[in-house]
């Protein structure tokens, strides 16, 4: 259920009709209707099982909902709790091949410049595994300062092995992906720190 | 909205149960009427053949049995495709029972084979192209047990399903190709060949052999059947075993 | 550079760059089939006419057991770290991507076999060794496209290499038999060769499909 009015004019990015799940044979959640608008920042919160992940993917087109039905209006930009990392690659190489893997290339100058704001361009050079687990989860967001993203975003606990400066940092650029007309799906446990207001879509049992 | 025909109904647990409750005893009846008479004409009425002696008594037990190996993985690969088409449990359901029955009579078929080679070829076994596929047969049949065991969780058959169902129609997909290639090596190797020879059989024989095959069919019914009514009991508990999920949303 | 070619290629030089860089991914299995030729003689004794005679099928034997090492690995870390998320989200049929990520696999793991086999067959005292390797260049490719089918089988399976080796004979046992009639040589090997190469451009074309297939299952 929505705790702000639905705002009207811009086509909604996110349709769940009556969407219910299940996981290994037991139900997750039931009767779940959502339109999410340009813009707008949504919150999916619940205790541990509650099916936060199983939502995601279910947006992502990753797992097909039990019942009901998801429209997605276009292209999406996923990173999910196992970001797809691979060890022997290095933070430039990895960054640059998740671009090309969604669709959309990045030139080496784009890519060193999405690794500023992560505070990663220095250790461009190294390979994953020699970095902290703090640092791999950097390396995964960096995805979100390339250009040419696309409108809608699904994050699956971000602030996870994050710091409060790289916190306010993530903050600040879903901030300004929303005021420029993109939306975000996001799980997490705690509070981002946003500016702007946050929809909240809470699952579990009743 | 046109509505779905009546035959559907027996995919629902309410009506299936029943169904094949009233149909065991008389299965259970059928097969033990025919393999005692099919097996008593064959083992002590039946003149002795003019070849083979004794020994080709075990066809009686063979032929049945490869028929019933054979056809049980193809009915595992349909009820396969009907599962993963439609998404019923009970189509699910009926491939998991037919997979111990199907790999019993293959078994016995080697078995049989074997016991037929023997006095008639001096050899334990021979590898020849009918032997040999039904031996790969059976490996299927051991293969989509050991599967389905190993990533079913004890209240979620789904995974389980999907794998085991795949793998049942890629099996069945491969085995014309499977015995091609297996006919074509013998012809390679000119190896020795296990045929029943096509000379005349006594009326006491062709009766005893039909009368076994319906009394075995009616067994492999029977079991299948059974261990079908269990399996879907089972899931439906498990199933009433969660809570419902109450909207869920805050 | 349209979206399904970046993709394709970033697929590519990811599964590349990945497997190469763990040398254990692609040495093991040459040396495996290195290793069980040196079984051979060891087992069966070292005469020459009778080596020489069962060469072309222990071989083929071999490399079809080394096909199956390195199977487990194919996607189970993939699907572990998220990247089998990934690349089935990327704007490429997977069917394609299946078929990239199993010629990466193949082009690492089994031509250096197609190359190595016929070296090994010299020592096993075989002269003509063109229809070995010719085989082994259409049959490995076919092991590896079956491999990848019974992989994504048992990617949610609690079992190691054997339960995989069980599920994949059956299935695999007409490329042995058009693989090594055709690497015995003589009056059959043409139409074996022309039978492996029948049966390869079949899986070629439904073995990816069904890979992907099942593999949407299980991400499910």
């Amino acid at each position: 259920m929505t705790t702000t009015p639905a705002l009207t004019a811009p086509p909604p990015v996110l349709i769940l009709q009556r969407v219910a799940q299940s996981r290994g044979g037991r139900p997750l959640f039931d009767g779940v209707d959502l339109a999410l608008h340009p813009g707008q920042l949504l919150w999916v919160q619940g205790a541990n099982g509650s099916g936060k992940t199983s939502l995601l993917r279910l947006i992502c087109g990753l797992s097909a909902p039990r019942a009901g039905r998801v429209h997605v209006a276009q292209a999406l930009l996923y990173i999910g709790h196992r970001p797809g990392l691979k060890d022997v690659l290095s933070v430039i190489e990895q960054l640059r091949s998740s671009a090309a893997l969604a669709g959309r290339p990045c030139s080496e100058g784009e890519a060193l410049a999405a690794l500023a704001p992560v505070g990663l361009d220095e250790a461009a050079g190294l390979r994953l595994a020699q970095l902290s687990e703090g640092q791999r989860r950097r390396a995964a967001l960096a995805q979100l300062w390339l250009p040419r993203a696309p409108r809608l975003w699904v994050l699956d606990e971000p602030l996870a092995a994050l710091d409060t400066a790289m916190a306010d940092r993530l903050a600040q650029r879903l901030d300004r992906h929303a005021d420029e007309g993109g939306s975000v799906v996001f799980t997490s446990h705690q509070a981002l720190p946003l500016k702007r207001p946050v929809r909240s879509l809470q699952l579990g049992w009743s | 909205m046109p509505r779905p025909h009546p035959i559907w109904r027996y995919a629902s647990p309410a009506h299936f149960l029943p169904l094949t409750g009233r149909l065991l005893p008389a299965l259970w009846a059928l097969a033990a009427l025919g393999i005692g008479a099919g097996l008593a004409l064959g083992l002590f009425i039946a003149p002795s053949d003019a070849q083979q002696g004794e020994a080709y008594r075990i066809l009686y037990l063979h032929v049945p049995a490869a028929w019933i190996a054979m056809v049980c993985y193809a009915a595992m690969a349909f009820w396969a495709l009907w599962g993963l088409a439609w998404k019923t449990r009970l189509a699910f359901v009926l491939m998991r029972a037919l997979a111990p029955t199907g790999a019993l009579f293959a078994v016995l078929t080697l078995l049989t084979g074997s016991l037929w080679g023997r006095p008639t070829w001096g050899a334990w076994w021979v590898w020849d192209a009918r032997l040999t596929s039904a031996l790969l047969l059976a490996l299927l049949y051991v293969g989509f047990i050991a599967l389905t065991s190993a990533i079913d969780t004890p209240d979620d058959p789904r995974r389980g399903d999907q794998a085991g169902a795949l793998l049942a129609l890629v099996g069945a997909l491969n085995l014309p190709v499977l015995y091609f290639s297996v006919s074509w090596w013998n012809t390679l190797h000119q190896g020795a060949s296990i045929t029943p020879r096509g000379s005349a059989i006594a009326p006491q024989m062709l009766a005893g052999l039909l009368l076994a095959t319906l009394g075995f069919w009616a067994y492999a019914a029977a079991a299948v059947l059974t261990r079908a009514r269990r399996l879907l009991q089972a899931r439906v508990e498990s199933e009433a075993r969660w809570p419902r999920a109450l909207g869920g949303l805050a | 550079m349209p979206a399904p070619w970046a993709a394709a290629a970033a697929l590519a030089r990811r599964e590349w760059s990945n497997t190469w860089r763990q040398p254990a991914e692609w040495l093991t299995p040459l040396g495996f089939v290195v290793g069980v030729a040196a079984m051979f003689p060891l087992g069966l004794g070292p005469e020459p006419a009778r080596l020489r005679e069962l060469a072309p099928g222990l071989l083929w034997i071999a490399a079809l057991l080394g096909s199956l090492l390195s199977l487990p690995r194919l996607f189970a870390p993939d699907l572990a770290d998220g990247s089998l998320e990934q690349w089935w989200l990327a704007p490429l049929p997977r069917p394609l991507a299946v078929a990239l990520k199993l010629a990466v696999h193949w082009a690492l793991g089994s031509l250096p076999l197609v190359l190595v086999a016929p070296l090994l067959a010299l020592a096993f005292g075989l002269d003509n060794l063109t229809p070995l390797a010719l085989s082994l260049l259409l049959g490995t490719p076919a092991l590896a496209l079956l491999g990848g089918l019974g992989a994504a089988l048992v990617l949610h399976a609690r079992a190691g290499a054997g339960l995989l080796a069980l599920l994949l004979l059956p299935l695999q046992v007409p490329v042995l038999v058009f693989g090594t009639a055709a690497a015995n040589g003589g009056a059959n090997a043409q139409a074996a060769l022309l039978l492996l190469g029948a049966w390869l451009a079949v899986l070629l074309a439904l073995a990816p499909w069904a890979t992907s297939a099942a593999l949407s299952l299980m991400l499910d």
